[in-house]
């Protein structure tokens, strides 16, 4: 069997919302947010596109929700985040939960790389060395704060410390999320969080 | 009782299941995961720490499993994401039921209190990747669990068959002991009839063998007085009797025995079957081996040499020889092997001939260097020699011989250059000069 087969079997599967998990308005938001910049920070670091979530999607059969480049656009322009959101698009469980799910498959399919940004981030915080000296990490640092100020609203956050610490946070999650389980915690993580924000 | 082992491995740790199984809980699935014992080995821990071991049973690994998927979906995945260092104090320990619990310690560092675990240290620091190898660990004994494929493959490790076959012959042995066990309780039935019993049975009862009477002197007649007083008459004369055909040579061959004759040696006509009208009981027979049969002595070892081969026939037969290259050894490296040992062979042109005129070409080049430079593979011609030890034809075997020809010191055409030939009217000689200057001539064909 595939691995796109096993994702799509495995990931159907289990993601189920968790009980005493409906979310309100404001959890769907953060949600979004969320989904939105952990996708930037796989963007980031791997170099896909569009193109690759769109396969991602035919493979998962998820063509139903995310069907070409304009209603992927739509999707993530749901994030209240970003600079030209004006709330023409609001997400539901259904479209996170799609989010998700290419989420978990684009990160088991770069597993090899993230893995390689974290042990070298381990290495350079253990040697008390700047991440920015290591190209994959420094190259990953920089596309995330130039692409995040450029689609999102800084309102105050555009602090390339804190900007680096997010983006250092997301890369280490996606290599809990590139787990076979990834997708699942993803799906779990995102209502405490929201909770939590 | 049988361990059954299963490793997992992940890039920063290891998981090994075990369990220990008997004969008879071996069908008993349950059994199995009652009885496991597991074991987490780090492999690369953060330096300055030991590498960190786990152990633990059925019970814990669940609990583990549990605990580190609470602590990575509730603590680490759902922290607002700037109020985490990379490296800090502990910032928020996991309340958790029981031991073993798992404090952070930074986005790249966890601390692992490991409770209740057997464990090599207290507590284990945990990098980012090891969690993540751990939990993937975890996730991967509770899924093959589920599956109730944790021993899937083992059902094709060789000590399985050696289980089936010790069941097979524990069994084997209860039938076998229940089996005698009732053999043994119908025997006071047999017993019931000793008469029978005791008596020999006719198939069983051993005859032995008659003693064989030792011969005795025979008593010499003695005549009566008036027969005795009677001249002797004369013997008839000899009557000729037909030959008597020969019995087929084969073995164990009976022949009369006698007492008289034991000792002496027996002729071709004793060693035939000579029926008696008088004797012919079996035991007056007996056994012996057949004669050797006669067969010519080997010839001398030497003589096996002197049988000719087929190619040494032709050499006799003919003058032409075209003779295959390899037989030839060079010119400068005869071998006594192509020498005849055999004296019926000496009046005959030895094979392969051994002409001294292979070893003059061979000198004649060899004293003669080219005077330009020759091809990386050397250059080969096949020279033929008249009789009177002139060139008769030079025949170059490839172009870059033919091209090279300038270079060499040929002799001409006619002129004697080597002895002459003494036993054939043509040789052809095969010349092959190396670019180091070697040269290397083959006997090719005499006529």
């Amino acid at each position: 069997m595939s691995l796109s087969t096993d994702l799509t079997i495995g990931f159907s599967r289990e993601l189920e919302l968790p009980p005493s998990h409906e979310p309100g308005n404001e959890t769907l938001a953060n949600i979004k947010a969320h989904l939105d910049i952990v996708l930037l920070a796989l963007e980031s670091l791997t170099g896909l596109g569009s193109e690759a979530i769109l396969e991602a999607a035919s493979t998962l059969d998820l063509q139903n929700l995310i069907s070409d480049r304009v209603s992927l656009w739509r999707l993530r322009q749901a994030n209240p985040q970003r600079q030209s959101a004006s709330g023409r698009k609001t997400i539901d469980v259904t479209e996170a939960r799609a989010l998700v799910l290419i989420v978990g498959y684009l990160a088991q399919e770069h597993q090899g790389q993230i893995r390689r940004a974290v042990s070298l981030l381990e290495q350079m915080t253990l040697q008390n060395k700047d991440p920015h000296r290591a190209a994959l990490l420094g190259d990953y640092l920089d596309r995330f704060s130039n692409t995040y100020t450029e689609r999102m609203k800084t309102n105050g956050t555009g602090d390339i410390q804190q900007l680096n610490h997010l983006a250092l946070k997301l890369l280490v999650d996606l290599l809990f999320y590139s787990s076979p389980q990834g997708a699942r915690r993803l799906w779990l993580a995102l209502f405490d969080l929201a909770a939590w924000s | 009782m049988f361990t059954l082992e299963r490793r997992f491995h992940f890039p920063s740790c290891s998981l090994i299941v075990r369990a220990q199984r008997s004969l008879l809980t071996f069908w008993r699935r349950s059994a199995w995961d009652s009885s496991l014992l597991w074991e987490i080995r780090f492999s690369s821990p953060i330096p300055e720490t030991e590498p960190g071991v786990l152990k633990g049973d059925t019970r814990q690994i669940q609990q583990l499993h549990q605990m580190v998927n609470h602590y990575l979906t509730t603590t680490l995945l759902a922290q607002p994401t700037t109020d985490i260092p990379l490296l800090g104090n502990v910032t928020k320990v996991l309340k958790a039921q029981s031991p073993p619990t798992l404090s952070l310690r930074g986005l790249l560092a966890h601390e692992l209190h490991c409770g209740s675990l057997t464990s090599s240290q207290p507590q284990l620091l945990l990098t980012a990747t090891q969690l993540a190898d751990l939990a993937l660990a975890l996730d991967t004994y509770a899924q093959a669990q589920a599956e109730q494929a944790l021993w899937k493959n083992t059902s094709s490790m060789p000590w399985r068959p050696i289980a089936l076959g010790s069941s097979f012959l524990v069994i084997a042995a209860i039938a076998t002991g229940l089996y005698w066990q009732r053999s043994r309780s119908l025997t006071p039935v047999l017993s019931t009839a000793p008469a029978i019993d005791a008596q020999p049975r006719p198939e069983q009862a051993v005859i032995p063998p008659p003693p064989i009477a030792a011969p005795s002197p025979q008593p010499t007649p003695q005549l009566p007085d008036a027969l005795a007083k009677l001249g002797k008459l004369n013997p008839p004369g000899s009557v000729t009797v037909p030959g008597r055909p020969q019995p087929p040579n084969t073995s164990n061959v009976g022949i009369r025995s006698s007492a008289n004759r034991a000792n002496s040696k027996p002729s071709q006509s004793q060693q035939a079957v000579t029926p008696s009208t008088s004797t012919t009981s079996e035991e007056e027979f007996v056994a012996v081996a057949p004669p050797a049969p006669q067969v010519p002595p080997l010839p001398p070892l030497g003589a096996s040499d002197s049988i000719e081969s087929p190619l040494t026939a032709s050499a006799e037969g003919t003058n032409n020889l075209d003779v295959p290259e390899e037989l030839f050894a060079d010119a400068s490296a005869h071998s006594p092997r192509n020498t005849p040992r055999s004296p019926a062979n000496a009046t005959v042109p030895e094979f392969p001939p051994t002409l001294p005129q292979v070893q003059e070409v061979q000198q004649y080049f060899a004293q003669r260097s080219p005077t330009g430079s020759l091809p990386a593979a050397g250059v080969k011609y096949r020279l033929t020699i008249g009789a009177d030890g002139a060139l008769v034809r030079l025949r170059p075997l490839d172009t870059a011989s033919t091209e090279s020809l300038s270079f060499l010191a040929m002799p001409r055409l006619g002129e004697p250059f080597v002895s002459s030939l003494d036993n054939y009217r043509q040789a052809e000689i095969q010349l092959h000069i190396e670019a180091g200057g070697q040269v290397t001539t083959h006997l090719k064909k005499v006529q």
